[in-house]
């Protein structure tokens, strides 16, 4: 007589390992996935992708890596300033140095400037206004000021997902410390939180913006993403505190609290790990709703000042030049496929970690 | 019944009490405040004259401290003083009164057209579920939702303002009208309907696509309960299941919905009033906003909030209705 | 039983379309309730018993079907085929001619719409009865079920009611278009044991007052013992004993009937050492045994015989049947 063994079935596998075979099995998450992974990478290697700095050039014996100077001033070495070189190198580099050579990016634009006459060897400036249509030189047109607006969106990715990921971590932060001590102590503690909650919400997220971006002094790009994140956790905080609420009865917690855990330890080493999941879930939809947000913010006018490139800020060169179609189709596209993307992710991952999939596994 | 629409309106109270908090701490942290020690830095185009500083001053008792100042601002907006714009030098309550029709005809036509149409979107959808139909639909759908309203309005008005010039199709870029105020009566409503056709498809759009989505995933969890089986027990029809055992319970979460989606209805005014230049509530933030007219700035933000707040309060008020758990007890 | 059942499975077979493979909840049962009388369908959980049930009305949950077997109902002389009646038609069955008592009170009441409501809702389906004639036999029907204060019930909403006011309420529902048949899934299993022996009594006088016949699905033997007039015991999907009920509890002849009988804490056994148990576990239907499906937990077997061969439903005894190879030579 064989007794049915509970040790002969497949050990389970753990529940993110579950969660990622769910999800795998879902076309559209994958290529939703796979179009997150490409921007970011995108967004890592803008300046290798579209730019007029070399990635790597030797110089007097050197080695230097000048397009890092589009992520931060300070990182183009000094050197090229003092040399005289004003940001133009391919004629700059082989009159100073003859012995100098440099791998330049794939695409020989610059998303904050016209490129002049020449300065490619063998290629005339950048066309602007009507003639800026999309060409082999300029894969996406050039604006009104003739501006290519390939390197634009570009460099545009790194802009936009710095502001998802920045401004939703800030924002997962508030919403899920604010969620869990609302959801955890109850009582007045989660009377104030709800409170703080709806209040937030009860504001409209675009004009709070809007209004806190009038009062601050000078709107940088970090200074909108703090801003982005500070009024977008409240979705965050409502479903953090529900799944406090509903974990905080459960046998494990009442045997941590037999142990004498403190609510602080119970809160984070505890409940938390297991409330994460579908916390994640609003926010993935949160930085496709920062991306969108600093989209509008950009088109409106307010957001980072020029030179920075993004996205929105393209679209509202768009608005008085209705007829450059390109400046309309491309940001128009970039926004709506990273938005959509953002979403799809979201939405695959709430069915890969559904709790009542979860329940019906025990 | 009559317990829980009071603890409602008591917490919309403390919530408003919040909100005027915040409103007034905005107000004195602006920039170009005289009593802070910035005037250097800030640049000239937002600098404001003695005359605009002194007026601000009195508005927000900017000269008192922050108790002082506030209770008095308070009282002020009790007595529907919401101060006076800076540069338009009218009363806040009268630039918001000329500009609220506007809003509410964009905006209401757009929550009254979305709430039309995504319930038989969502009972459509919910209903053939897994067809082929239904899926080309929700995909339809879900590209809709993701795309941004902005960029629409701007395709919409390339392709209706730019490339249909000059045909019938052809739809006005801009403003709310374009005949003067003696053409007859029916040519103005033509007039501004024409005007007003692609400012609500951009609002709409987004929140129908969203709403019927909603209605759809409620439904398939609500037809998944153990009543729903009881009706069919009883011999009820696939349609009588639907209609009347299934979108009854989802009534609920609905009501709830209605309630959140109209702070972004706000939001989405701003734009697309800024894109047509529709005169309305949304584009005079705007303004206000780059003209750093502070007064009209937080009146509206103060008035957005109230409207969002008392449309909450309705929507508790609909939960109330509709579910009897609430109302019966 | 000499005139035609009312109801009359045979070998009906329903299976779920799993990621898991094809898992036969039902497979190969049959069964006949005569008019008037009470069969007990007892099982373990998953045994395939709700399933049954469920098939019997086309209430299975996708991705379950029915794949082949026949129910006939017998209503008003003729012979209606329920696997392959048309929509339309079953629907007038549902209710009209077979109620149906679900298990979780709590949840299988609409709680948007009131209890007079739910009910006078199958009047209205089934008969050409307006609100008022409607909803006076709603309130007959919570007379007839015990609910006290029954005027005011009617306008009450579930949420309102006890656990077993509103499983009386489920039993006013299906018992109010006087069907031939009820089918009582498990009716007092969610209940409190004292509301339990309310409820029982009550379906007993209901049916010594209406004549309807009723089929009881239950784990619980105590239950069928009291109530019931055949059992038939169900195991992986499959009858493996069916008789009268004095018959089943007096004399068992199926291994599994006998170990679960045995199985029973008896108060009068009391310190005669520790309860008897049937070892191991019900198999899930992705592993169900060859042959016989009981036959790695049974005391009896005798192998290749038992896990080579399906055993058919034999009649042992006059009205007794049992699936089992040796049944002749077992004895409690």
């Amino acid at each position: 007589m064989k007794p049915h063994d509970a040790s002969s079935r497949p050990p389970s596998r753990g529940f993110w390992a579950e969660a990622w075979v769910r999800y795998r099995g879902r076309p559209i998450g994958m290529i939703a996935l796979a179009f997150v992974v490409f921007l970011t990478v995108v967004a890592a290697f803008a300046p290798a992708i579209a730019g007029t700095k070399p990635v790597i050039c030797r110089y007097k014996g050197r080695l230097y890596m000048p397009c890092l100077g589009y992520f931060n001033r300070r990182w183009e070495a000094p050197i090229f300033t003092k040399d005289k070189f004003r940001g133009t190198y391919p004629q700059n580099l082989k009159e100073k140095d003859p012995d100098s050579w440099a791998i330049w990016p794939l695409v020989f634009q610059d998303p904050y400037r016209r490129v002049r006459d020449n300065e490619w060897p063998g290629r005339p400036e950048n066309p602007s206004r009507d003639e800026g249509r999309p060409t082999a030189v300029n894969l996406f047109g050039t604006d009104q000021y003739g501006v290519d607006v390939f390197a634009k969106m570009v460099h545009g990715t790194t802009i936009a997902l710095l502001v998802g990921f920045v401004s939703m971590g800030l924002a997962g932060s508030i919403g899920i410390i604010v969620g869990a001590v609302g959801g955890y102590f109850g009582g007045w503690v989660d009377m104030l939180t709800s409170r703080l909650t709806e209040v937030v919400m009860c504001i409209p997220t675009l004009v709070l913006i809007l209004a806190l971006v009038a009062v601050v002094e000078k709107p940088t790009i970090w200074k909108t993403m703090a801003i982005i994140g500070a009024t977008g956790w409240t979705g965050i905080a409502r479903l953090t505190r529900a799944e406090f609420l509903r974990l905080k009865e459960s046998e494990f917690v009442m045997a941590a609290r037999a142990a004498g855990a403190g609510p602080v330890r119970i809160m984070l080493r505890h409940i938390l790990p297991n409330a994460l999941a579908p916390v994640l879930v609003p926010i993935t939809f949160g930085i496709a709703a920062a991306i969108l947000i600093e989209g509008s913010l950009s088109f409106l006018g307010f957001g980072p000042p020029p030179p920075t490139a993004s996205w929105g800020s393209i679209l509202n060169s768009a608005r008085s030049n209705l007829q450059l179609w390109w400046l309309v189709v491309f940001p128009g596209a970039g926004i709506f496929l990273t938005v959509l993307a953002y979403n799809l992710v979201g939405e695959a991952l709430q069915e890969a970690t559904d709790p009542r999939l979860r329940e019906a596994r025990k | 019944m009559a317990t829980y629409l009071l603890r409602r309106f008591l917490l919309g109270i403390v919530t408003l009490v919040v909100i005027t908090l915040i409103v007034y701490g905005l107000a004195r942290n602006m920039p170009g405040n005289p009593l802070t020690v910035q005037l250097g830095e800030s640049d000239p185009s937002r600098k404001l004259n003695p005359e605009d500083q002194r007026r601000m001053l009195e508005i927000y008792g900017l000269d008192k401290p922050w108790p002082v100042g506030y209770v008095q601002w308070v009282s002020k907006l009790a007595r529907g003083d919401l101060g006076r714009s800076i540069t338009r030098k009218q009363p806040v309550t009268k630039l918001i009164g000329e500009r609220i029709g506007p809003t509410v005809l964009i905006s209401g036509t757009a929550l009254v057209l979305t709430w039309l149409l995504a319930i038989p979107l969502g009972l459509y959808a919910s209903a053939r579920s897994g067809r082929l139909d239904e899926r080309v639909v929700g995909v339809g759908l879900y590209v809709l939702y993701s795309f941004p309203a902005f960029v629409a309005a701007l395709f919409l008005q390339i392709i209706f303002a730019v490339w249909l010039r000059g045909t019938s199709w052809e739809l006005p870029l801009f403003g709310m009208s374009d005949l003067p105020s003696d053409a007859s009566f029916y040519a103005r409503v033509v007039d501004i309907a024409r005007h007003a056709i692609l400012p609500v498809v951009c609002q709409t759009y987004v929140v129908l696509a969203y709403n019927s989505r909603f209605i759809k995933a409620n439904l398939e969890e609500v037809v998944r309960q153990d009543f729903i089986r009881t009706a069919r027990a009883k011999g009820a029809g696939p349609g009588r299941v639907l209609i009347r055992h299934a979108f009854r319970n989802t009534l609920i979460p609905l009501v709830t919905l209605l309630g959140l989606s109209l702070p972004a209805l706000v939001g989405g005014s701003v734009i697309i009033e800024q894109i047509f230049t529709w005169p309305g509530m949304g584009r005079l933030f705007f303004e206000s906003i780059r003209e750093r007219d502070y007064p009209t700035i937080m009146g509206l933000t103060f008035m957005f909030s109230l409207l969002t707040l008392a449309g909450q309060l309705l929507a508790d008020l609909l939960y109330g209705l509709v579910d009897p758990r609430v109302s019966v007890d | 039983m000499t005139a035609a059942p009312l109801l009359a499975i045979n070998d009906l077979v329903t299976a779920f379309e799993t990621p898991a493979g094809r898992l036969p909840a039902v497979d190969g049962v049959s069964l006949a309730i005569g008019r008037g009388r009470t069969l007990g369908l007892v099982g373990e959980s998953g045994c395939g018993k709700s399933v049954t049930a469920m098939s019997i009305l086309r209430l299975v949950a996708s991705p379950g079907r029915i794949e082949s077997g026949s129910i006939q109902l017998t209503v008003d002389g003729e012979s209606l085929e329920l696997t392959s009646l048309p929509e339309r038609r079953l629907r007038e069955i549902r209710g009209g001619r077979i109620g149906m008592i679900f298990q979780e009170p709590m949840t299988s009441l609409n709680p948007v719409f009131t209890v007079g409501d739910q009910i006078a809702e199958v009047v209205r389906l089934h008969r050409r009865a307006g609100r008022t004639a409607a909803r006076a036999r709603a309130l007959e029907m919570l007379k007839l079920v015990r609910v006290a204060d029954p005027e005011q019930r009617l306008d009450a909403y579930p949420h309102q009611l006890s656990g077993g006011m509103r499983q009386r309420v489920m039993i006013a529902m299906a018992l109010a278009c006087e069907p031939d048949l009820v089918i009582a899934d498990e009716p007092t299993t969610a209940l409190d044991v004292t509301i339990q022996a309310q409820i029982l009594e009550l379906l007993a006088d209901l049916r010594r007052r209406l004549g309807t016949a009723i089929l009881l699905i239950t784990h619980d033997l105590g239950v069928v013992a009291e109530t019931c007039d055949d059992v038939a015991v169900m195991y992986a999907g499959r009858i493996v004993e069916q008789a009268p009920a004095a018959e089943l509890f007096s004399r068992p002849l199926h291994p599994y009937t006998i170990g679960l009988l045995a199985a029973r804490p008896d108060a009068d056994r009391r310190g005669s050492g520790p309860l008897t148990t049937i070892p191991g576990m019900v198999p899930p239907p992705q592993e169900f045994p060859s042959g016989c499906r009981f036959h790695p937990r049974c005391g009896y077997a005798r192998q290749p015989r038992c896990a080579a061969e399906v055993p058919p439903l034999r009649e042992i005894r006059p009205g007794h049947f049992v699936r089992c190879h040796f049944a002749e030579e077992i004895s409690p």
